[in-house]
């Protein structure tokens, strides 16, 4: 009854703008910039462009659910902003994730400016048991 | 505000003198949760969480069963070693067999093949995280601070209610189709100190077997 699935294919794109690394000890997520309306990771970001900020929680590997609440805020609104947010510069959600399930979001982001060459996107991920770890990308500005 | 099942029933049930209540919420996104909780007098079970479990109804009926535990990776492994060379009797498939795991290590992922023991071959350094793949059913197993959840019954007497936080680190198995794997989880409990093996045993064994009176 091995259920043996890799899970850590290739990252599918070389782009730069993303971020994979384990939270919570047991889920493997994904932070990444796309190119607006495609699965294609960006690699620098150019004013005048709206891209797509996924987050996905590739799997839950534990046994156990879990409950997490999802929050991403931008470092330098000047220079990129959420559309579609209650807030231009933050965004959040809440997953529950039973075993071996994953699920994703994106939110839509505008780069507006480049007035310093770098931003950074900081993602906080809270459990319901109280733990929180976070997954940041900086981000290149052309 | 904390997170709580609402509307949860339960039942009362005895291991050599340890009495417990299994509780159970109803049925929310095709999972069924059942916790064991210790209660009486005089031991250090009461209004504790022994053993969590869940099934769930739309995938077959597959059912995890976890709970806190307190060993170091190291232990686990010479733990688990240990047990699956003692399983080669009823399981001969495992003699010789390459396993797969996964691994934390750092919030680094990374995916290796092994054969026993796995405690001579697995990096330890940073584990934050392990998934074993077995042939009667996975275990997985984190590391890191132990947090517990203080007294459960007030809760549950007072409000009917049942707080939604679980323990941590935990240790779960896959017991779907067997229950072997229910003693690799006595033998790592976090009270195997205070109780005897036999009767941790016991506990999660009647965890995993018995369901809720109606």
């Amino acid at each position: 009854m091995s259920s043996f699935r890799s899970i850590l294919s290739p990252l599918r794109d070389t782009g730069k703008l993303q971020k994979e690394q384990f939270v919570m000890n047991t889920v493997l997520v994904r932070s990444r910039i796309l190119f607006e309306k495609s699965d294609k990771v960006a690699s620098t970001l150019h004013p005048g462009f709206a891209y797509g900020h996924n987050i996905e929680f590739v799997r839950n590997m534990a046994l156990w659910p879990l409950e997490l609440q999802v929050h991403t805020k931008i470092k330098n609104e000047d220079q990129l902003r959420y559309l579609n947010t209650n807030s231009g510069w933050e965004w959040g959600f809440e997953v529950s994730l039973p075993p071996y399930h994953g699920d994703q979001r994106t939110a839509v982001v505008d780069c507006l400016n480049n007035i310093s060459g770098t931003d950074d996107l900081f993602t906080s991920i809270l459990s319901n048991a109280g733990y929180r770890d976070t997954v940041s990308i900086q981000i290149e500005i052309e | 505000m904390e997170h709580t099942y609402p509307s949860v029933r339960w039942s009362t049930g005895s291991e050599n003198g340890i009495s417990f209540y299994i509780v159970e919420p109803g049925p929310a996104n095709g999972r069924q949760h059942r916790r064991m909780i210790g209660v009486g007098h005089g031991n250090p079970l009461v209004g504790r969480p022994i053993a969590y479990s869940d099934t769930y109804l739309r995938e077959s009926e597959r059912t995890y069963l976890y709970a806190r535990h307190s060993a170091e990776p190291s232990e686990f492994f010479r733990v688990l070693d240990y047990f699956l060379l003692q399983q080669q009797d009823e399981f001969p498939e495992l003699r010789g067999r390459r396993f797969h795991l996964l691994l934390n290590n750092g919030g680094a992922p990374s995916e290796v093949t092994s054969q026993l023991p796995f405690s001579t071959a697995v990096s330890l350094e940073g584990l934050q995280f392990v998934r074993v793949y077995l042939p009667f059913g996975d275990v997985a197993i984190e590391f890191g601070e132990s947090t517990t959840t203080g007294d459960e019954l007030e809760l549950i007497r007072s409000a009917h209610a049942l707080t939604c936080k679980l323990e941590s680190p935990l240790i779960g198995c896959d017991l779907t189709r067997y229950h072997v794997l229910a003693s690799l989880v006595a033998k790592l409990h976090w009270a195997r100190g205070v109780v005897p093996q036999s009767i941790l045993e016991g506990l999660i064994e009647q965890l995993s077997f018995n369901p809720v009176a109606a």
